[in-house]
């Protein structure tokens, strides 16, 4: 109510999960939770390389909500290294379940560039490591004020 | 490919002078910056953008490109000008003191702002950003590809040379680095490179000069002070007829080439390909611009159909 | 009242002279002969050199009710007119004539003497306040309005009586032998005093540049003079001809003129043999540069400049684009200069320049004048006497001389003067016939006169941007607004004669 919300979960199954070249990364992982039934996740690790991805930043200035003229869209075709891939699973408005995620990526020179990603190839490999998560009442929505599609917590079924 | 326009002159107008905002209209130049920037004092900012906006409100027959430039969207008017004058939908904004990405990215999310609120498509507003400083010409690659509204990169040689604490001539050796470094950053990123202003009206021999100069180093145009100095630019940038001559045997080569089902064809020992084709088009283009030709180019027959 | 062939209602008489209404340009046929004057005779040892202005005025025998004239060569410097008037009412003589080439706002001076009833009319045009005074109605005495060629018409006509004229004599021997080309006040041609000297009843050369006899070269002989009176001074060199006269650097007055330009390229009228009049302003003269660039470039032999002459055309004749300059007035220190100098830079009479009642005026061999505008109307009538605000301010001078004469005359005006619109639907005053004005150019646009449709078709497929005349109208009326028009008085304050001598408009008096 104050600007914070919370809600303890509890971890259930874990999975390790190989992505092979040429795969796409969200595809495969919406797939994973179709076949395995797995609602809600969290990404605890992934390495590998990638290709042809997709991600954005907010451009300087932006205000509220975060519309595609407020982005600042980056195609890179690599290949580059994954540096780091952060993010959750959880089920939208229709049940489906939706990824939000964000990536790191090394290029060659060592630099990093990463931001909110929309879709990744995979190049040589993929090792994602990544927990269900159990918890009830928690919804992906596009948010009205972000523009954006986020979390809302619910109160009921809190410990 | 970007829009082919020409922008061989931008002309400063004051933008608390109606007696020459009215002039606008009748001007040669291929487009006007009207400006709330630097021309106008302090006491006349508020009356100059109302002014403006009322002039562009009566203007609706558009016949050149028209550019505003603001104050600094960090000094206390330049969001109120763009609030002003952007509801007389001007073509573009030019953006002084563009030193970086973040603050062309700025004024592209704001003028987004205000198209959806004036209810216009996402994106009609153009962006001119200035290269006018030492942190400007560094950082002016990436500056050109931070925004697509981004039409062109404007460099803007009397703040630059002040920037760096040095005198403004009028060879121009002190700014050849930058000139250069801002027309790679442009053409780099698909869009033109303007150049800037010649303050001295009277030494319409030193125009010629720098105009030469910068048209060789790849400008696209120049910004300028005085009506008077137009048509002399335009000369400057006009083509030649050989060039002209050459070119439309280049289109004609290639038009036949197509019916012939291939891209490349030799023309007198040369080979006709793309990258020719393209400047030769570009050639015709502006020599339509300037009435040394009255054709109609069909595109499709020239590049063939997508 | 009778309406004339503009649709200007005209009264049947002013101040006791009937009036002939304006027809047309060019039908009105003069009947009768060359008015006389007096025969003279000089003997041997009798001289003509008078102590002062008022010995001149006795003289001549000048009496009430009588009528005198003045040249204006000495332009806005002239001390002339204000020194005889000033001894016609030391001499208590009254209700005298002023029948001078033109009055301009030096001579604001003799205002309390026409107040006194010592002047009673102004026989020609006036530039200045003597004009927005009777325009207010504060200013009691009719004035009537001339173009250079009417004014000579007039007066050797006889309609204007001279009986004596005081000629401003830059240079002058005491036999009366003079010309214009030195001295202190020198003003170089004396084109609008021939006139006078051949046909005033009395002459008197006034100079402040006695030089011995003979005076050379001889523009004005003795032959016509009666008498020469030595003054201090004639006027104000600083104000009779300008240093130098020059090009504008206004972009709007810039364009204007290279439209005109344009103009003149596609009538074709640019070739060898070419004639041209502008006028001393800075726009005509960014016209005549633009033509001196084409003749050059096309190696144009012209034939003759005209009209009021400047450094400008000097420079084209001694470039030898011009064979020659017809001078009736010099507009700036480097005409003068040549006119001493250069045999074909040669002074003419202002009735050899514009009369259209003599055996063939110069201007009828003009091809081409640029002309100004107080205000132009939809049907291409010009306006240069009157101010958008009805004031008499202006005279004619060869206005309406010219553009009957040329082949192109084309008027060059800035679409916008002081907030309002240069094209109204019927000007304040008609000064020139819209039948004799063939292009009007504002940085707006050009207009052409119906009657040239070759020349409108030629524009256009130049490019050249060529409108309606209505439609720049209603252009320009966007951004000023439609001005609201004027409230008059019935009463005539003064009369627009056209060069023929009928009327083709009257000034009345503007309601405050």
């Amino acid at each position: 109510m104050n600007g914070l919300w919370y809600k303890e979960y509890e971890q259930g199954r874990r999975f390790i999960i190989k992505v092979s070249p040429g795969e796409r990364v969200i595809t495969q992982l919406l797939k994973f939770a179709g076949e395995t039934g797995v609602k809600n996740a969290v990404i605890v690790s992934a390495v590998g390389s990638m290709q042809n991805v997709r991600f954005r930043g907010i451009k300087a200035g932006a205000r509220l909500p975060i519309t595609p003229p407020r982005m600042q869209l980056h195609e890179v075709e690599g290949p580059l290294e994954l540096i780091g891939l952060e993010g959750n699973l959880f089920p939208d408005e229709s049940g489906a379940v939706d990824c939000h995620l964000h990536i790191m990526l090394g290029k060659s020179s060592g630099e990093l560039i990463g931001g909110h990603l929309f879709d990744a190839e995979v190049f040589a490999s993929c090792e994602i490591l990544l927990t269900e998560v159990l918890v009830e009442g928690i919804e992906r929505h596009t948010s009205k004020s972000g523009g954006v599609p986020t979390i809302f917590i619910s109160k009921e079924g809190a410990p | 490919m970007t829009e082919f326009r020409l922008r061989r002159t931008l002309l400063y107008v004051p933008g608390n002078m109606p007696s020459m905002l009215q002039n606008i209209p009748m001007f040669d130049c291929d487009g006007v910056i009207i400006d709330l920037e630097d021309a106008v004092p302090y006491s006349e900012k508020d009356a100059a953008r109302i002014l403006v906006r009322r002039f562009l409100e009566g203007y609706t027959d558009r016949n050149k490109e028209v550019i505003v430039r603001i104050n600094p969207l960090d000094s206390k008017w330049g969001i109120l000008d763009l609030k002003e004058v952007l509801r007389a939908l001007p073509d573009g904004i030019r953006l002084p003191k563009a030193d970086s990405p973040e603050i062309v990215e700025r004024l592209d999310t704001l003028l987004t702002e205000f198209e959806e609120e004036l209810g216009v498509e996402i994106g009609r507003f153009k962006i001119l950003p200035s290269i006018e400083s030492a942190a400007g010409v560094i950082n002016s690659i990436r500056i050109a590809r931070c925004s697509k509204r981004i039409i062109a990169l404007a460099f803007g040689a009397e703040d630059y040379t002040a920037s760096l604490e040095i005198e403004r001539t009028k060879t121009g050796e002190e700014l050849f680095h930058a000139r250069t470094r801002v027309i790679w950053a442009a053409k780099a990123a698909g869009i033109q490179a303007i150049d800037s202003i010649f303050a001295d009206v009277s030494d319409m021999e030193g125009l010629r000069r720098e105009t030469r100069l910068i048209k060789t180093l790849g400008f696209n145009g120049k910004s300028l002070v005085n009506p008077r100095q137009i048509e002399l630019v335009h000369e400057v940038f006009a083509p030649k007829q050989e060039e002209v001559d050459y070119a439309l045997q280049v289109v004609d080569a290639i038009q036949r080439a197509r019916t012939m089902g291939t891209g490349v064809i030799s023309l007198g020992g040369k080979m006709v390909d793309a990258p020719v084709v393209k400047r030769a088009v570009r050639v015709l283009k502006t020599a339509k611009a300037h009435g040394l030709i009255d054709i109609e180019l069909d595109e499709e027959a020239i590049y063939g159909e997508k | 009242m009778v309406k004339n062939s503009l649709g200007r209602l005209i009264p049947e008489t002013f101040h006791g002279r009937p009036l002939t209404p304006y027809a047309d340009p060019f039908s009105l046929r003069p009947t009768g002969n060359v008015a006389p004057r007096p025969l003279r005779r000089v003997n041997p040892g009798a001289g003509k050199l008078l102590p002062g202005l008022r010995e001149a005025i006795e003289a001549a025998g000048l009496r009430d009710g009588m009528t005198i004239a003045t040249h204006h060569h000495l332009r806005n410097g002239d001390l002339l007119l204000g020194l005889v008037v000033r001894e016609l009412d030391g001499l208590g003589l009254r209700d005298i004539r002023i029948a001078s080439s033109s009055v301009h706002p030096v001579h604001a001076e003799i205002i309390p003497y026409i107040q006194k009833g010592v002047i009673s009319a102004i026989e020609c045009g006036v530039n200045g306040p003597i004009g927005e005074m009777v325009s207010k109605g504060e200013l009691s005495c009719p004035v009537v309005v001339r173009t250079h060629g009417g004014r000579a018409r007039a007066i050797i006509s006889g309609q204007v009586p001279v009986d004596v004229a005081f000629i401003a004599a830059p240079t002058c021997d005491e036999y009366g032998n003079m010309n214009g080309f030195y001295g202190p006040s020198a003003c170089g041609s004396l084109g609008y005093a021939h006139t006078d000297a051949e046909h005033a009843r009395c002459v008197v050369a006034v100079t402040d540049n006695l030089v011995p006899y003979p005076a050379s070269p001889i523009s004005i002989p003795q032959t016509l003079v009666d008498y020469v009176v030595p003054v201090a001074t004639l006027g104000d060199p600083k104000k009779i001809v300008s240093t130098t006269t020059r090009i504008t650097t206004d972009p709007v007055g810039l364009l204007i003129a290279k439209y005109a330009a344009q103009v003149i390229e596609a009538s074709g009228l640019l070739r060898d043999g070419f004639s041209f009049q502008t006028g001393s302003g800075g726009i005509s003269l960014a016209v005549a540069d633009h033509v001196r660039r084409m003749m050059r470039e096309q190696q144009i032999k012209g034939s003759f400049g005209c009209g009021g002459i400047t450094g400008y055309f000097v420079d084209m004749l001694e470039e030898g684009l011009f064979q020659g300059l017809f001078d009736v007035q010099c507009f700036d220190l480097k005409a003068v200069e040549s006119m001493g100098r250069n045999r074909s830079h040669m002074e003419i009479s202002a009735d050899m320049y514009a009369n259209p009642f003599n055996a063939g005026a110069v201007v009828n061999r003009l091809d081409c004048v640029i002309l100004g505008a107080t205000e132009v109307d939809v049907d291409f009538n010009v306006n240069v006497n009157t101010e958008s605000n009805g004031y008499l301010l202006h005279n004619t001078g060869g206005h309406s001389d010219t553009a009957a004469g040329a082949k192109l005359a084309i008027i060059v005006a800035p679409s916008i003067r002081g907030r309002l619109p240069i094209v109204k639907d019927a000007v304040t005053t008609v000064t020139t016939p819209g039948e004799t004005v063939d292009v009007v150019v504002t940085e707006r646009g050009i207009a052409v006169n119906d009657k040239h449709v070759d020349l409108k078709n030629e524009l256009r497929r130049r490019k050249v941007p060529v409108k309606d005349i209505r439609e720049l109208q209603q252009e320009i009326y966007q951004i000023t607004g439609r001005p609201r028009p004027l409230e008059f008085a019935d009463e005539v304050v003064a009369l627009i004669e056209y060069r023929d001598g009928s009327i083709i408009d009257v000034i009345r008096k503007v309601e405050e």
